[in-house]
């Protein structure tokens, strides 16, 4: 096993393990006036940050993964409760302090972004996953989908590249970042 | 917006265009900000696109942990370690893990289709080198081992094509026309299923049979005696069932919080005594039997671990100092990271140590820190934590053999068959019951199982230090206790011995002296005079005779007429009584009684609030009951009383300073011997807070000794002959205390004082002849 595949798998193992802290993040979420059916979407983007924090070149955890976890749930959950509240004229207590805020909050922006993805084809959808997430070359790409050649798949990365970015300008101004708050 | 821009800025951002190219746009960037922001856009869609790769791989994780939860909650799942043999629903399934997968192509998968031996829909799934974990649709779970196929008889380490056919319900075995005959017999199905593995490009691979892969099925109800069929295809394309194994059964993990450890009927006993309800309070009381075990500790060296054991009786001191210890499983998320294993865990043996010799104990026991150790959340999805092992707990405790216990323990990777079986070659057999039930093991990492077996270690060790500083904070409040009481009631025997001879001496003196006034003789050549300074023989022998009438009369509180030389003198004494109203509100009482003309004063005892004293008729009384009450005391005085009946008197409820003073009061009247009341009270006080302390001592060895029968069935069994004549059944008698002590305060016992008050008399009269 490669060095990478390590660190991959621990962070695979990591990831399994803060998941089951589920119920906990529930609970405390709770506390703070979330409710329960948006807890899980506030806890698995809170995981994804944190998950991509890992893979940051200078990223030092100073606190232990479920307390970071924990917190950016925190911060999430009044952000998204602030936006909520601003629609509804209502006053909420200020964002607490969090360290890595501006990491999330450029996370939270980049949202906009996936929803934009999820909105064009399946297809297109798996490409670019599996290119820019992945990581696999273009011509396992054109396999995996039964395209003719990667360069088949290559063109087609183009066209859904721009299908994305066609879908960001028209929901330009209508997106919100916190858009997984059901309640 | 112009799809060729964007094309144009993916080439540039893959790196995709020529050095000459690059510059050219680099220069464009430099110039044009609405490209710039282009760019900036189309990186971010790059970010958002890994974003989504990664998200999908977080929900996918979510996705298995509520899958686990929910076919937890299903109840019975079976482990099958096997395999029928070798299309069409394209399952891609993601391990989260980022390596390399095999790609099926629509043309393997046709070909593989062909192949398939059930007229069913084919699943695949492509596992990779590492191996992986996939769910059908149908919710079986399918985990295949790094190495679980071979090809040409070698471990096949390439990604792998796994073909997957399921036949779960009736209509699916019946779509699939698949019969359920062994052998022409007719067999109950609970599900059929292929599972084959090929190489990515569709060869087909055999399985290892020292891998093999893990299939888990889902059932509501499955019967014991299910076994687990291979299938042999026949020419005609019907099955024929062969060779059934038994099934694993996976045990439930179950959250330890709804366990019980504890050995049977600890529980029921601590409700039945309405005791508290608390987890962490009974995890402390389990746990003051550590080291204790079986010994049955008894007499003065007898102590009790915790503070807080008392059957609704506070003790003063603090009760939170047995708490902190049992927390430890809580804050272990945020002072143990699991996930990561550090090196030095692996050079620690997986065994673990009891920590108490074992050899020590003639009757051993299962250790409670050994059980409290691992109940905890910590141990939450081992085999510990489910209600299999919750059975055999039960049983391990009637083992008392805390080697069994440890097989368990020491073995988190291991099944529970496997557990079962060896401590069935430890010589208990009655784990063969278990053994029969063929339970598996639930799947911890083995770098989490590892770092379990740590934790497990250093909590026993904690617990056992907590526990014996709780031992020894007890012990040592104890003997505060004991050797301040012992100290309080040598100084009142000295006092009441003082008191005593002195009371009798004076009113000896004041009866002599009132005996020759009356016979005609003047006092002044008496006691000290037995062979010097007399006169004559004779009148000595008379004073000698008289003083031996009025000694007896004085001991014996006695009335005496004497005839000497025609006169007559006597000495006349009165019962003195009365009776105190609701004298069971007493904890003690004593009557004091202050002759007006003598210095000294006399302490009387009543029983059951009758008072009853003869008094001398020549002397004035004043007299003072004190009442020690739990909470406070009863004052009653009254001057110039002579033999007579007070009837019921009612005592005042007065403040400690109001007693003081009113006896100050009393005092005042008195020259030069005031009574002593400060050190009475004190006292007092202390045989109130001894009474307390010996009624508490003597309930917790009681509930204790019945939990301990409770809890360490073997010590019972063997303890029983030594308790037969030993101090232990006493305990159990109402109304004896074991302890060495005289006095004890107990207003039921007060024959035992008053009795020995006349020998103490006599002990002081001998000595005045």
């Amino acid at each position: 096993m490669t060095e990478t595949q390590k660190v991959a798998l621990q962070k695979d193992e990591t990831l399994k393990t803060l998941y089951r802290k589920l119920p906990d993040i529930k609970r405390y979420l709770a506390t703070l006036g979330c409710a329960t059916s948006d807890a899980e979407d506030i806890f698995q983007e809170a995981l994804l940050i944190f998950s991509r924090k890992l893979d940051e070149p200078n990223f030092e955890l100073t606190v232990v993964p479920f307390h970071y976890v924990k917190n950016t749930c925190k911060f999430i959950w009044y952000n998204a409760s602030r936006k909520k509240a601003k629609m509804r004229t209502e006053e909420i207590t200020d964002t607490p302090d969090f360290e890595d805020e501006q990491w999330i909050e450029k996370e939270l922006k980049l949202r906009r972004i996936e929803t934009a993805i999820t909105q064009i084809g399946q297809k297109c959808q798996q490409l670019l996953k599996l290119f820019y997430g992945k990581g696999i070359s273009m011509s396992e790409i054109a396999k995996k989908l039964g395209m003719r050649n990667d360069k088949v798949a290559k063109a087609q990365k183009y066209r859904c590249i721009h299908k994305v970015k066609e879908v960001l300008e028209s929901t330009e101004t209508s997106q919100d970042d916190y858009s997984f708050l059901k309640s | 917006m112009n799809p060729e821009l964007t094309k144009l800025i993916e080439q540039y951002l893959s790196g995709e265009l020529t050095a000459a190219d690059t510059q050219a746009f680099e220069n464009r960037i430099e110039t044009n900000e609405t490209l710039r922001d282009a760019v900036a856009q189309q990186q971010k869609i790059h970010e958002g696109a890994k974003r989504a790769y990664q998200r999908q791989q977080i929900e996918s994780i979510g996705k298995r942990y509520h899958f686990r939860k929910n076919l937890l909650k299903g109840g019975l799942s079976i482990l099958i370690a096997g395999i029928i043999t070798a299309a069409s629903l394209f399952v891609y399934n993601e391990f989260g893990k980022n390596k390399e997968v095999p790609i099926l192509t629509e043309e393997v998968k046709v070909k593989l289709d062909k192949l398939a031996p059930i007229d069913l829909e084919t699943q695949y799934f492509l596992i990779p080198e590492e191996g992986g974990v996939v769910l059908s649709k149908d919710g079986v779970l399918i985990s295949v081992p790094k190495g679980a196929f071979i090809k040409d008889g070698k471990p096949y380490k390439k990604p792998i094509t796994l073909q997957y056919q399921e036949a779960l319900n009736g209509t699916d075995i019946m779509k699939s026309g698949l019969s359920t005959t062994s052998n022409g017999r007719l067999l109950e199905t609970g599900g059929m299923l292929s599972v084959t593995g090929f190489t990515a490009d569709g060869k087909p691979l055999d399985f290892n049979p020292k891998v093999g892969v893990y299939v888990q099925v889902p059932m509501t109800d499955a019967h014991s005696d299910m076994q687990l069929y291979d299938g042999e295809l026949k020419a005609d394309g019907s099955i024929n069932w062969v060779n059934p194994k038994e099934l694993q059964k996976i045990p439930a993990p179950v959250a330890m919080k709804e366990l019980d450890f504890y050995p049977a009927g600890y529980e029921k006993y601590l409700d039945d005594q309405k005791w508290k309800t608390a987890k962490t309070s009974r995890d402390s009381l389990y746990l003051s039997f550590e080291e204790e075990g079986c010994n049955v500790v008894n007499g003065d060296e007898e102590f009790i671990g915790l503070k807080n054991l008392g059957l609704g009786v506070e003790f003063q001191s603090n009760n939170n100092t047995t708490e902190p210890i049992f927390r430890f499983a809580d804050n272990r998320s945020s002072t143990m990271p699991v996930w990561t294993v550090q090196d030095d865990y692996y050079g620690e043996t997986d065994s673990i140590d009891a920590g108490v010799s074992e050899a020590a104990s003639p009757v051993s026991y299962i250790y409670p820190s050994n059980v409290l150790a691992f109940w905890n959340k910590g141990f939450n999805n081992t085999n510990l934590a489910t209600r299999e092992f919750e059975r055999r707990m039960r049983v391990i405790h009637e083992t008392c053999d805390n080697a069994v216990l440890k097989v368990y323990t020491s073995n988190l990777d291991k099944s529970l068959k496997e557990c079962d079986e060896r401590v069935i070659e430890m010589g208990h057999p009655e784990f063969q019951l278990f053994a029969a039930e063929n339970v598996g093991k639930v799947n911890a990492g083995n770098p989490h199982v590892k770092q379990l077996q740590r934790f497990y270690k250093k909590s026993i060790k904690q617990l056992k230090s907590r526990n014996s500083i709780l031992q020894k904070e007890e012990a040592e409040r104890r003997e505060a206790h004991d050797s301040e009481t012992r100290q309080s009631r040598n100084d009142e025997r000295r006092r009441t011995a003082n008191r005593e001879s002195q009371a009798y001496d004076e009113e000896f003196n004041y009866n002599l002296k009132n005996v020759y006034k009356q016979l005609g003789y003047t006092r002044g050549f008496t006691i000290k005079s037995s062979s010097k300074g007399m006169a004559t023989n004779a009148a000595r022998s008379a004073v000698k005779n008289i003083d031996r009438l009025v000694a007896n009369a004085t001991q014996g509180r006695k009335s005496l007429t004497v005839k000497k030389d025609g006169k007559t003198a006597s000495i006349t004494y009165n019962q003195f009584t009365f009776e105190i109203e609701n004298s069971k509100q007493y904890i003690k009482l004593f009557a004091y009684i202050l002759p007006y003309q003598l210095n000294s004063y006399q302490r009387i005892e009543g029983k059951n609030g009758k008072f009853s004293h003869p008094l001398n008729d020549d002397i004035q009384y004043n007299i003072a009951v004190v009442g020690v009450k739990k909470d406070g005391y009863g004052f009653f005085q009254k001057m110039n009383c002579n033999g007579e009946d007070l009837g019921k008197i009612k005592l005042k409820t007065v403040s400690k300073t109001k007693l003081d003073a009113d006896v100050k009061q009393l005092n005042s009247s008195r020259n030069n011997s005031p009574m002593r009341i400060n050190e009475e009270l004190s006292w007092l006080v202390q045989e109130q807070k001894d009474y307390k302390e010996q009624q508490l001592r003597k309930e917790m060895e009681a509930f204790r000794s019945e939990i301990r029968r409770i809890i360490f069935p073997c010590c019972h069994s063997a303890l029983l002959d030594i308790e037969e004549d030993d101090g232990v059944e006493s305990i159990q008698k109402p109304g004896t205390i074991p302890y060495g002590s005289t006095s004890i305060l107990n207003p039921r016992d007060n024959q035992n004082t008053t009795n020995s008050q006349p020998n103490s008399n006599q002990d002081t009269s001998e000595g005045m002849k």
